[in-house]
Order: structure tokens, then C-alpha cells, then sequence
């Protein structure tokens, strides 16, 4: 009787299952995933409320930058909006291999991450925003744990941005340490920043830091793919990464087979774009200015009508 | 039966309260800026854009004055009260460092080709007829968001 | 143990010298001999690389299969524990909508009926009512404390969504602990099984099997929830084994003589019995299950998880710790209802009445009031959704005052710190990294076998092999450094809090809801403000280990001093001992079995923090698994757990078995 049960239950789990994952049909919601900084929200909220007003199902899953990519590979998420070149490009490209995941184009904002120092050290290392300023200056920006070199934060581990190697290719000397999260990181900049104490960290834009902070990025020799894949290149001749990080595009990406399913839906997301400009301004109203976030996303629907009803146009 | 009852009542006077509560609670009405006219001339300025400007880039400044006038006629000639033009500086300058001078309240500005990547204030400094900064100092600003691409 | 014993301690009688000194010493000479002359044997020294077992792709490579491939027949495994998320998506959906966001109910294409969720005034209520029924006017009050914190300030929507969560993952984990402590009961053979796997639930981070659970189960709120039932379900099953086997066997045999069935048995006389200490579990997975918000809601459970989390991340101090204390005030509140229901006399049995109103008179109250309130509710905005202009927070307060610290402060702070790093961190940190591994390995198989003979000594080395083979140790040793001085700390600083606070009763409560806040406020809310002030570093993490930890070595300490039988206290005073004497040579030594089972405790939580600590910018094994996490490598995350988990298996053994020794010569075990 038991083992009868047993099965019977076993059956019905296995029906019920696979029966919702039959025929598609376009009122299924559309996942778009959510990350936890605010330009990021801001743009999938945006395009959630402009699939909405075309009619479909939109249903927001929190998940992790890196991640992700494994639910856009197997259809529980179906579309990222913001991939930074910066630091997502490895496993962006990656994930295109499988050819499971499909690139919906960029959104027009550009992104730079790259070593930024408070403007209050100029005055202390004054060769700044020069790259070789930094060795002259490395005790300046050092301390006591890591003297006489200087002292780099850097974003988490799972950034990237070849941090480490560009400090041993360009002969700096700093010790590299990565913060665990960005709130870590940010935390130790404004500690720094209200004291005026030395600092040196990565921060990049969209994004509130530098409005708040006023500061500039160190200019190291300019990136080209050719300084990250080839040793020879650039000033130093054995090592690679002897030059900044890239400035790049922020791109979308979505699962393949939902572009079958819901064909104008992902249309609509290859024709969002926002500039820079807009995005900077939200981003400075909710997180400096404290606006409740869905109100700046409705104001934005609300003011700009025109723009986003030219993305709704199917062919 | 009489907790049920005690609970029933305390449910209601607190259903009382809570709406009572709720109009008494209206936000005071908010206050106007009431210093215009006592504390000195104040400038607001704002740019078409702020994020991502490249060097060589022209932002189109609007600025507002109140508490000023100004005239570009009188520029040049004996100071007046009250009335003016303005500067734009970059960060810090000062002086005769200035991007542009005039009195329009929509200008374009260049920004500087050696401009570093990183935070700069565009900053708006009304000027006397004669040339000289108004005192006490009477300025409004806009940040912008320098990186070249 | 009996008075001349206690007279020889306290004379201080001398031994012969033990063989096992002689042993150690020359354990310890083995292993400078090693360092020093490494270039004989650099291999034993620094485990190389070739040897190293690629343990982390073999397990990424099994996980991809099980997740992609593994057929059961019918269907595959994916599809089989998508089907149970699919199942446990209802209940929580339904939670949810109740609690938090209420029913849209769409019939065809156009209509479509709202269902407004529960009022904030009808579920403190009731709240408020279980707490009555459960403890007292007292705990009704402390719990409709708890709750009303969260309508006022603002907390009630995440504070909603994060228990709909919980009251669903809980009795889900309690009814799996049951079944699972009654089959581990009624079995050895499965109780051999399930204790090891309990051990490894509990010991390895969250993290590590936080991936597989995302692929297997989707991302979403149920795969946290998933995650956080298969950590806090263990001690529930820990506790059915033990109460099961506790039942007095007079009552056993009295079910066996009155005819009851195995079934009956079980059902109606074995598990009522075991009833308070079940609670107990009960309750232990429920103080779990909060713990778990926080990673909950980084792989999408939203809630308070989510608040304290971007809060932080955005530096807004004070919300963050608004939002954290939410969290713990919930836990509270949850915390002292269970355990009033597991106190409660169990209730006579009496002459039933017939009308359903006076044979269960809270529920009909409770639901009067939901009805009453729901009606109010749609009259009075207020009732329903309690108006943003009422509501409170204190956030800026806070921001200001960690400013204003680390304004006034910061010099004085670093200058403590970097004595620290550089005289006892830096060299304790380097001092292990230089030790060689084989020796470190071989030391460890040695304690095993002096405390428990060859059988532990096999257990404890193996597992420190491991460590090595996989090509963690460095990782190991600096997670064993971190955790160790933490360890330290936490026990310097509690021991010495928890002798005071078991020799004077009103110290004792004030520290009791000291240990608590300390356990139940997620971490992550004070490590932002230690960053600011410490730096991203070792010491930051210490400074989170060492408050979370603290915890336990206060609790074990004096539940370890006040549970001495007093018949040796009473041996002491008729010696003529004074209080210090009393406490030095009798109660420290007596209670020190105790105390041991308390650090060990201690390291437990102190491994446990170190991914939350991950957070904060360490290399050790938590930053392993907490990149693996991000990186959806489900190999190295496991590999590092496993690693992390084996540390804590071996210190609780060696420390058990040696509290086990300490225990029998005193005459206590």
C-alpha cells in the first residue's frame, strides 16, 4: 500500500511538472534579474514597466552578477540588463559560447571602473592624475600594515580587472587588497574621505560614488586588447596588463529561446537605450537624495513617454 | 466570553484612534525660502550634461539669478547694486582664469581639452560692473563627472 | 568524586612525570627539525602542487551531471526537485500573499479581484493573543512590543515577507526533523547514517551548497527557502533522537502492558513525552531559520535580508541597523513564544464542552478580530497599511554617530590595531603558514590517538590530509589563524563575563539579553561600521568573529559554574576554603569540562562566521567558497566546505573527547 502511494504521488509530481512546462504560450512572465546597485535597478525596472504597458507578464528574481549567467543558460532567468565590458566581459563571452545565451545589444550608457584617489591628494602627491605620480607618492597612500608600500583597495575578487597584475606589470609599488563586497569598499572611502585621510580604491561610474566624493582616476596607459592578451606590448615587454582597465559599453543579455517565445518583448529590449546623463541623475536622486527609487522609475515612464513608445514597434 | 469581549473593544478603540489620529496628522505647509531678499543674491545653475562629458565637450549652462540683475550692457562701467554679470570657472580658478564671461542666462561652455578624468565643478561667480567679484561672494555650481572614452 | 580527591587538588599533589610530555616533546622537535632543514624535504614542508587531487573539477563535473543528466527513469533528478520547488512555491505563495502582498485573482482576460492582504492591526493582534496563550500577560506584551517596532518604523512589508518565509520553512523543518529523528531512533544502522550527514549540515557554510540548491530547485524565494530548511532542520533531528531515546522506559513499558501498537506507541505516548525537549528543537530552528535571512535574501528571498544588505550598501548606516534589529526582534519575539509553549504544563484532560467558542476561545478571538480589523480596514486607510507620516526612524542618528567616531577616534582605534597586527596577528598568521603541513598533520593524528586511541587518531588525520590533498592548506591554515585568535579573544573576554554573571543573579539577566541580541542581529550590520573604522582586513573580520562568538563562551561558562553539584561547593566551604579559592580550585576546575563544550561551541560559530567575514575582504577559505558562490563553481565551493566543515569536526572531536576524560577522573560523567 505504501510503495503504491508512494509512486502514485511520485507520478503526480512528475505530471504536474512537466505539464507547466509544455507549451509555451506568452503570458508566461518574463525574468528579468535584479542585482543590488541602483543604476542596475533602476534600468530593469524601467524596462520591466515599458513590457508591461505592452502587456506582458514581468516578474523581477534577485541574483548574483557572475551567476546569473548559469539561470540565462537554462531559461529560469531570461533577460540581464546590465553586462559592464569592464567587468563582465570574460564571463559574458563565456556564456555566448554555449550558445544559450543571446547578446541584446547595448544600452548606451559607457562605464569606467578604474584606481581613483580624493582630490584633497593632489596636494599631497602633486605628479596625480599621472600613473608614474604613484610610486613617488607610494608612502603617502600607505599604511602602517602595508608600509613602506602603498595600500590599493579593490573591489571584490570576483570583479576582476586584473588588479594585482597591472600593480606587478607597471612595477607599483602597492599592495592590492580586495574588499569583500562594495559596501566594504565604499565604507572605507567615506571613512577616508570625512577624516581627509589618504586613499586609493576603485570606483566607477554610473554610480553615486563620484558625485559624492570629489576625486579623480589615475590615467594609466590607455587599454587595447592586445595590452591583456599579449605580453609584449606596452611598457613592460615580459608582463601583460601593463595598462588601465577598459571603458566600455553596458550591455543586455538574454536566454535564446525566449526571443522565440516572446519575440516582441526582446525587441523592445534591443531598442532600450539611456544615456549617461539620465542615468547619472537617478541614480544621485535615490541613492544621495533619498527618493524612494519606484517613484524616480514612474517619474521617468511618465516623463518620457515619447522615447520609450518608439521601442514598443514591432516589425 | 469576557476576554472575547475585552479583546472586541480594545480592536475598536484602536480602530478610533488610529483614524482620529490619521487628520491630525497633516504635513505643515512648506516653507518657502524666505531669505531671498534679506540674505544677498543666490545663483542656480544646471547643464544639459553632467555625466560622461568628454574634454572639448559644449555644455549649455542655464542659470538663474535672483536678488540680481543681469545686464550685459552695463559690464564695463560703474558698479551698481544689485546688478552685474558673471563667470564661469573651472574648479578652483580664479581671478582671470575664466572659461567665459557674460550675462545671458543660457551660455554654452567649452570644456578644456586638458581637463583631468574625475569629479570638476563648473562653477557661476557673479561679477560688479567693474570686474570684480561681488562681496560677500555670490556663486551656484554643477558637478560634473569627467572620463574620457 | 569524593572529598579526599578534591583534598589532593587542592594540596597540589605531585605526579610522576607523564609519558605522553616525553612524546609531545619530541613531536615538537620533529617538526623544527622540518622546517629547518626543508630543503631535505621541501615536499613535507609546502604540499606540492603536482600532488594536489583536482577533488573540485571531479565535483563540479558529478554536480553537472546530477543537475543535467542523472535519469531516475521517469524523469530526471532536475525535474524532480523542480517539481518539489513547484509543491513548496503554493504554500509560500499563499504565506505571502496573506502576510505581505495580498491575492490577485484574475478570471479570463479583463476582471481581476484583489484580495488585500492581512492589516498590520489584525496580525500583531493575533500575535499578541498567541503570546498571551502561550506565556502570560508579560510575553503578550513583549511580543506586541516586538511587533508594533516594526509597524513604527517602517519595517512591516519586509518584515512580512521575511515571516511568510519562516512560517512556512519552519514547520516544513520541524515535521522532516521529526520523521527523520523517529527513523534514526527506531534504527542504528540509519542513525550511523544520519548523524555524520547532520554533522555536515551543520558544519559546512551555507554557501557552498547554496549553488547546487539554486540549479536544482531555480532561483528564486523557494530555493532560499530550501536552503534554509536544510540548515536549521539538524538540530531538530538532533533533538528527536535525544528525546525519543529519553523517555522514561517505565512509560514505555506502561504503553507496551496497556496493548498500544508500535504505531501507537510512537504516536500517542512516546513523542507527548518527548515533548519539552522537542520544543527545544523547535525553537532551535527557528532561531536558524532567521539566521539564514540575511544569505536568504542574497539569492532572491527579498525582506529584511534584502533591506539590511542594500542599506548597507549604499552606506545608510542607520537603516541598515534599523532593518537588522527588525530581524532580531522578530527572532525575539518568535524565540519566546516557542519556548513558552515548550514550558507549558501539558494540559489536562477534562470533560469537553460542546460549543466550539468555549473549546477554543483563542481562536475564535483571533479570528474575530481578523474579521473586525479587515472590515475597519477597508473604512480606515490607517488600519490597513499604517500611514507613512506616523512612521519613525532613527537612521540618521546613526550615521551621524559612526561619523562622529570616526572622526574623533580613528587615530587612537588604528593605533590599537596595528599593534595588534603587528606584534600578535601578523606573526601568529606567519608562524602557521611556515609550519609543515606533514608535521601540522602528524601532530593532529597524535593528539587524536592520545585523547580517543587510534580510531580518532585516524579520523582527525585523514580529515587534516584532506586539507592538503585538495591544495587548501594555506587557506586552511590562515581560516585556522583567524578562527584561533578570534577563539581566543572570545574566550579571554566571555569566560571572565560569564564567571561574574554566574555568581550574581542580576548581571546574569542583563547579560542574557546581551548574548542574545548579540546572536540573533545579523553581522553584516555592524561590519560595515567596523570597515570604517578598522579598514577591509583581518581585523575587521576578528573584531565580527569575536562578537558573534562571544556568545557561547559567556552562556557555557556560567550554565558550566552554576550546574557544579553543590554538594562539592558545600566539600569546599567544610575545607575552609575562601571565595577565591572556591573559585580557582574548585569551581574552575570542576566546571572546566563544561567550559570546553562552551569554546568549542565557540569555534563552531567562529567557523561559521568566517563567510559572512568573507565579506569583508579575507583570503581564507571563506573568501573560497564565497567566490565560488558568485561564480556558480559548485566544485571549489564544495571542496572549500568540506574543508571548513572538517576543521570544526576535528576540534569538536578532540575537545569532546577530551572533556569526555576530563569528566570521568572528576567522578562527573
Amino acid at each position: 500500500m505504501k510503495a503504491y502511494c508512494r509512486s502514485v504521488f511520485l507520478a503526480a509530481l512528475l505530471a504536474s511538472g512537466t505539464a507547466l512546462g509544455a507549451a509555451p504560450e506568452s503570458k508566461d512572465p518574463i525574468k528579468l534579474t535584479i542585482h543590488d546597485w541602483t543604476g542596475q535597478y533602476i534600468t530593469t525596472h524601467i524596462m520591466g514597466r515599458v513590457l508591461e504597458e505592452m502587456g506582458y507578464n514581468v516578474e523581477y528574481q534577485q541574483a548574483d552578477y557572475i551567476a546569473q549567467f548559469a539561470g540565462l543558460e537554462s531559461g529560469d532567468l531570461h533577460v540581464a540588463m546590465e553586462m559592464w565590458e569592464t567587468t563582465g566581459k570574460q564571463a559574458m563571452d563565456e556564456s555566448l559560447k554555449t550558445g544559450k545565451t543571446v547578446d541584446l545589444g547595448e544600452t548606451g550608457m559607457k562605464a569606467i571602473e578604474e584606481w581613483w584617489y580624493p582630490l584633497y591628494m593632489k596636494e599631497k602627491c602633486p605628479g596625480l592624475p599621472d600613473w608614474k605620480a604613484l610610486n613617488d607618492c607610494a608612502e603617502a597612500f600607505s599604511t602602517p600594515e602595508t608600509h613602506p608600500k602603498g595600500r590599493y583597495l579593490g573591489g571584490p575578487v570576483t570583479w576582476a580587472g586584473f588588479d594585482d597584475e597591472r600593480a606587478e606589470a607597471l612595477g607599483l609599488d602597492y599592495e592590492v587588497v580586495h574588499a569583500g563586497t562594495d559596501a566594504a569598499l565604499f565604507a572605507e572611502i567615506q571613512s577616508a574621505y570625512e577624516r581627509k585621510a589618504p586613499i586609493l580604491a576603485w570606483v566607477y561610474t554610473p554610480h553615486w560614488a563620484p558625485i559624492k566624493f570629489k576625486g579623480e582616476w589615475v590615467e594609466f596607459p590607455r587599454y587595447s586588447e592586445e595590452c591583456y592578451n599579449d605580453p609584449k606590448w606596452g611598457m613592460n615587454t615580459e608582463k601583460a596588463y601593463d595598462c588601465g582597465k577598459p571603458r566600455g559599453w553596458i550591455k543586455k543579455v538574454g536566454w535564446k529561446d525566449g526571443e522565440a517565445k516572446w519575440p516582441c518583448a526582446y525587441q523592445a529590449v534591443r531598442n532600450f537605450t539611456i544615456s549617461n546623463q539620465a542615468m547619472g541623475e537617478m541614480v544621485g536622486e535615490v541613492d544621495l537624495d533619498g527618493k524612494k527609487v519606484d517613484d524616480v522609475v514612474e517619474n521617468w515612464i511618465k516623463n518620457n513617454e515619447d522615447t520609450w513608445t518608439k521601442w514598443t514597434q514591432c516589425s | 466570553m469576557r476576554t472575547i469581549f475585552l479583546a472586541l473593544l480594545t480592536a475598536f478603540a484602536l480602530a478610533v484612534v488610529t483614524s482620529c489620529g490619521k487628520d491630525d496628522d497633516a504635513p505643515p505647509a512648506p516653507e518657502e525660502n524666505a531669505d531671498t531678499t534679506t540674505a544677498g543674491p543666490t545663483v542656480k545653475v544646471s547643464a544639459d550634461k553632467t555625466h560622461a562629458v568628454q574634454p572639448g565637450d559644449e555644455i549649455t549652462l542655464t542659470i538663474e539669478v535672483s536678488g540680481f540683475t543681469l545686464d550685459p550692457a552695463k559690464m564695463e562701467q560703474t558698479n551698481e547694486d544689485g546688478v552685474g554679470h558673471y563667470r564661469v570657472y573651472l574648479d578652483d580658478a580664479s581671478g582671470a582664469d575664466y572659461l567665459i564671461e557674460g550675462a545671458d542666462n543660457s551660455t554654452k561652455v567649452t570644456v578644456p581639452g586638458d581637463i583631468t578624468d574625475g569629479s570638476h565643478d563648473l562653477r557661476v561667480v557673479l561679477h560688479n560692473n567693474d570686474r570684480t567679484p561681488l562681496e560677500p561672494a555670490a556663486e551656484g555650481s554643477v558637478l560634473l563627472i569627467v572620463y574620457r572614452l | 568524586m569524593d572529598a579526599a580527591t578534591v583534598a589532593d587538588g587542592v594540596r597540589g599533589q605531585r605526579r610522576p612525570i607523564p609519558i605522553w610530555l616525553v612524546i609531545w616533546a619530541v613531536a615538537l622537535l620533529l617538526t623544527a627539525a622540518l622546517y629547518l632543514f626543508q630543503q631535505l624535504w621541501p615536499w613535507a614542508v609546502t604540499y606540492p602542487e603536482a600532488w594536489t587531487v583536482p577533488l573540485r573539477f571531479w565535483v563540479s563535473d558529478f554536480m553537472k551531471w546530477l543537475i543535467n543528466s542523472f535519469d531516475l527513469g521517469l524523469f530526471t533528478f532536475k525535474e524532480f526537485t523542480r517539481s518539489i520547488a513547484w509543491l513548496l512555491q503554493w504554500p509560500l505563495d499563499f504565506a505571502g500573499g496573506l502576510l505581505a502582498s495580498g491575492f490577485k485573482l484574475a478570471w479570463g482576460e479583463e476582471a481581476e479581484w484583489f484580495i488585500p492582504r492581512l492589516s498590520w492591526l489584525a496580525v500583531t493582534a493575533v500575535v499578541i493573543l498567541i503570546g498571551y496563550q502561550s506565556g502570560g500577560i508579560r510575553l503578550a506584551l513583549l511580543v506586541g512590543g516586538c511587533f508594533l517596532y516594526l509597524v513604527i518604523f517602517g519595517q512591516w512589508d519586509s518584515a512580512m515577507v521575511t515571516l511568510s518565509s519562516i512560517v512556512i520553512a519552519v514547520p516544513i523543518g520541524v515535521v522532516l526533523g521529526v520523521f527523520i529523528g523517529i527513523l534514526g531512533f527506531r534504527s542504528r544502522r540509519a542513525e550511523r547514517l544520519i548523524v555524520p550527514i547532520l554533522d555536515l549540515m551543520q558544519t559546512v557554510p551555507v554557501f557552498a551548497y547554496l549553488v547546487p540548491v539554486l540549479f536544482l530547485f531555480g532561483f528564486g524565494p523557494v530555493a532560499a527557502m530550501v536552503a534554509t530548511i536544510i540548515y536549521a532542520t539538524p538540530p531538530m533531528v538532533r533533538c528527536a533522537m535525544l528525546s525519543l531515546k529519553q523517555v522514561p522506559t517505565e512509560i514505555v513499558e506502561f504503553g507496551q502492558m496497556v496493548g498500544c501498537s508500535r504505531r501507537q506507541l510512537l504516536w500517542k505516548i512516546q513523542i507527548p513525552s518527548a515533548r519539552p525537549t522537542l520544543m527545544v528543537g523547535v525553537n532551535q530552528v527557528i532561531m536558524l531559520s532567521l539566521n539564514m535571512v540575511i544569505i536568504a535574501s542574497m539569492i532572491g528571498a527579498g525582506g529584511l535580508g534584502f533591506d539590511v544588505l542594500s542599506s548597507l550598501k549604499r552606506l545608510r548606516i542607520g537603516e541598515g541597523i534599523e532593518a537588522g534589529v527588525a530581524i532580531t526582534v522578530l527572532a525575539i519575539a518568535l524565540d519566546r513564544i516557542s519556548q513558552g509553549f515548550a514550558n507549558r504544563p501539558p494540559s489536562e484532560q477534562r470533560d469537553r464542552p460542546d460549543s466550539f467558542i468555549a473549546r477554543y476561545p483563542y481562536t475564535t478571538i483571533a479570528l474575530g478580530i481578523v474579521i473586525i480589523t479587515s472590515l475597519a480596514g477597508t473604512f480606515i486607510e490607517g488600519l490597513h497599511t499604517f500611514p507613512e507620516r506616523l512612521q519613525v526612524t532613527t537612521g540618521t542618528w546613526w550615521n551621524d554617530l559612526v561619523s562622529w567616531i570616526n572622526i574623533n577616534f580613528f587615530d587612537e582605534l588604528e593605533a590599537i590595531k596595528t599593534w595588534l597586527l603587528l606584534n600578535v596577528l601578523i606573526p601568529v598568521k606567519r608562524f602557521l603558514l611556515v609550519l609543515p603541513w606533514l608535521a601540522v598533520v602528524g601532530m593532529v593524528g597524535l593528539a587524536g590517538y592520545q585523547l580517543g586511541g587510534w580510531r580518532l587518531a585516524l579520523f582527525t588525520g585523514s580529515l587534516a590530509l584532506f586539507m592538503a590533498v585538495t591544495g587548501n592548506w594555506e587557506k586552511s591554515m590562515i581560516s585556522v589563524y583567524l578562527c584561533g585568535i578570534s577563539v581566543i579573544i572570545a574566550a579571554l573576554i566571555g569566560i571572565p563575563i560569564g564567571i561574574y554573571s554566574a555568581r550574581h543573579e542580576r548581571a546574569h539577566r542583563v547579560v542574557q539579553v546581551v548574548v542574545d541580541t548579540l546572536q540573533t542581529l545579523p553581522s553584516f550590520v555592524y561590519l560595515i561600521p567596523v570597515v570604517m573604522l578598522f579598514r577591509v582586513g583581518d581585523f575587521s573580520a576578528m573584531i565580527a568573529v569575536v562578537a558573534y562568538a562571544l556568545a557561547p563562551a559567556i552562556r557555557y561558562t556560567d550554565h558550566g559554574i552554576r550546574q557544579i553539584p553543590p554538594s562539592l561547593v558545600e566539600a569546599g566551604k567544610a575545607f575552609g576554603c575562601s571565595r577565591r579559592q572556591m573559585l580557582w580550585k574548585v569551581q574552575l576546575p570542576i566546571a572546566l569540562p563544561e567550559i570546553m563544550l562552551g569554546i568549542n561551541q565557540v569555534i563552531m560559530m567562529a567557523l561559521a562566521m568566517l563567510v559572512i567575514t568573507a565579506l569583508v575582504g579575507t583570503r581564507d577559505l571563506g573568501q573560497e567558497v564565497y567566490i565560488a558562490l558568485t561564480k556558480a563553481d559548485t566544485g571549489r565551493g564544495i571542496v572549500a566546505g568540506l574543508c571548513v566543515a572538517f576543521i570544526a569536526m576535528i576540534s569538536d572531536r578532540l575537545i569532546s573527547a577530551w572533556a569526555q576524560r576530563k569528566k570521568k577522573e572528576f567522578g562527573l560523567a
